[in-house]
């Protein structure tokens, strides 16, 4: 589903829900061009989201009422900006907890450094 | 940044359409996501459409349309990895308790019935239905794989549960199985061959399937034809008019030889008497067991006794029926009938008797012992408990043969 350059798919897998999640939580609205590209940006490139995995996982969160969208007129085109409800935001709360826990979890396991170059 | 002209976007939006983006809502999301990505690719210098080619690459082999079927996929399908998964272990689960089954089926061992109902069952509740229901969100939305999806999931529901019925010896199997089959070969497979045959590349795959199918459906077909039931009727049946033959046989020579000694007057008293003895006796009891055949047929097909009289074995709707012979025949609260197992033994003891105490002690009766071969079971019991009708029918026939028989070898012993 990403296309990423640095690491393997199963290492990342199950991780774009909290990626967009927490994006979402920081800049109140965003269309799925800008989450890309801001992923992009901020991991220089090490991790880039693909359109493929992106608009299924929104339209699944707005499914389930973690994100509404407002269509916006821009130039000759539409654009969808998508923001975090009430429940999204708590949602965001809890995935990043979970990762946090994840994370450091995974620190104690594999005794990792940060900046280490492991080669 | 240059900006793309109205034409251009036009020109994007019903390109997405063509390549199969028919929900409204994912196609304004990819329609902006694209022009973004035209308008950062390029300075506009560029052929727009060089740039629009090199940008629909990055949506890899299977293109727009696959992020519509995973949208799909998580949109009405949430529970996709349970379905997938239950459909998984129900099929493995159900298809090794038939297996089971049918190995303790074949060595007539306790449990196998339960674990084949209940194979079946999870196979035909679970199973199958996930089965279709997978099968028919996988593949695109046309109303044609719907319509497959419902066809062939009803048909072998339906057949599956006609081969339990068959299996288990309930009544209905070949109409349920013949229903199933008639709507796989005539609803299901032509769908099913048409829409793959369009997939030029699978040309081979659904010639090989259909052919495959059809074989199946052949050969389950004819195996229901010749199935054992069958042939155990025919060779009763075969049986019984051999029996019958014998029987009509034994009636002639005894009506000749009845008329010869009419004719011969230089016969002792005695014999005479003897003769006349045993032509009354012979003629009461086989009265007594054509009377009783008629009476059996009468009440187990729910017909007079004056037609149930010229019906034959063959005849018979129900020839596997017992539960009715049984009960005539053996139930106690049926003692007052004149038509029991009892009466008939006692009546052929009472032939046998009149024939050793007043016609002769030289003969042998053993044809007509009503004696029982098994200690826990009398005579009575052996031959008439849960025994289908056709076979008491047979098994009276015999024993009027036996009577008739007996008449005959007196008969000429007299004369």
């Amino acid at each position: 589903m990403y296309i990423c350059p640095m690491y393997s798919s199963e290492l990342i897998k199950g991780t774009l829900k909290t990626i967009v999640l927490k994006l979402l939580s920081e800049t109140k609205q965003m269309y799925g061009y800008e989450i890309t590209q801001k992923v992009k940006a901020v991991t220089e490139s090490k991790i880039v989201i693909t359109e493929g995995a992106l608009y299924p996982l929104l339209h699944q969160l707005e499914a389930e009422g973690v994100v509404t969208t407002e269509t916006v007129n821009v130039g000759k085109r539409i654009r969808k900006y998508y923001t975090l409800t009430q429940t999204g935001n708590e949602k965001a709360k809890e995935k990043l907890y979970e990762f946090a826990e994840f994370i450091n979890t995974m620190n104690i396991l594999l005794d990792l450094k940060p900046n280490m170059k492991y080669v | 940044m240059f900006s793309l002209t109205e034409d251009q976007i036009a020109f994007i939006e019903n390109d997405i359409r063509v390549r199969g983006i028919t929900s409204s809502d994912l196609r304004i999301d990819l329609l902006d996501h694209i022009c973004c990505l035209v308008e950062n690719e390029s300075d506009g210098t560029e052929n727009f459409e060089l740039v629009y080619e090199r940008i629909l690459l990055l949506f890899g082999a299977k293109g727009l349309r696959e992020i519509q079927d995973e949208t799909n996929r998580l949109l009405t399908f949430k529970h996709y990895y349970i379905m997938n998964a239950t459909m998984k272990i129900s099929g493995y689960v159900s298809s090794i308790m038939i297996l089971l089954g049918a190995i303790l089926k074949i060595n007539h061992l306790f449990p196998a019935n339960i674990l084949i109902v209940s194979g079946v069952f999870f196979f035909t509740v679970l199973f199958l239905p996930l089965m279709f229901i997978l099968k028919y969100k996988s593949e695109e939305e046309s109303n044609r794989s719907i319509l497959l999806s419902i066809i062939g999931g009803i048909a072998s529901i339906i057949i599956s549960i006609g081969v339990l019925f068959k299996i288990m010896h309930w009544p209905g199997s070949l109409s349920l199985t013949l229903t199933g089959a008639v709507l796989l070969v005539l609803g299901y497979l032509p769908v099913y061959f048409i829409s793959i045959y369009k997939k030029t590349t699978n040309k081979i795959n659904a010639t090989s399937t259909a052919i495959i199918l059809i074989a199946f459906v052949g050969l389950f077909l004819s195996a229901n034809k010749n199935d054992m039931g069958k042939n155990y009727a025919d060779s009763l049946l075969q049986m019984n008019e051999n029996t019958n033959q014998m029987l009509s046989f034994v009636e002639v020579q005894n009506k000749i030889n009845y008329k010869k000694i009419d004719e011969r007057k230089a016969i002792d008293s005695m014999a005479i008497r003897k003769i006349k003895l045993l032509r009354a006796e012979t003629d009461e009891l086989d009265t007594y067991i054509q009377n009783l055949k008629t009476h059996l047929i009468a009440c187990a097909e729910n017909i007079s006794e004056a037609t149930a009289m010229n019906v034959k074995l063959e005849d018979l709707h129900d020839p596997g029926e017992y539960q009715i012979p049984t009960s005539l025949l053996l139930m106690p609260s049926n003692s007052d009938s004149p038509y029991t197992a009892v009466k008939l033994k006692n009546k052929i003891e009472k032939f046998k008797q009149t024939i050793s105490n007043r016609i002769t002690s030289d003969v042998n009766l053993t044809d007509l012992n009503t004696d029982s071969t098994r200690e826990d079971e009398s005579w009575e019991l052996m031959n008439f408990r849960n025994i289908p009708l056709a076979f008491v029918i047979h098994r009276l026939t015999q024993i009027e043969l036996a009577v008739k028989t007996t008449e005959s070898i007196l008969l000429n012993q007299l004369q």
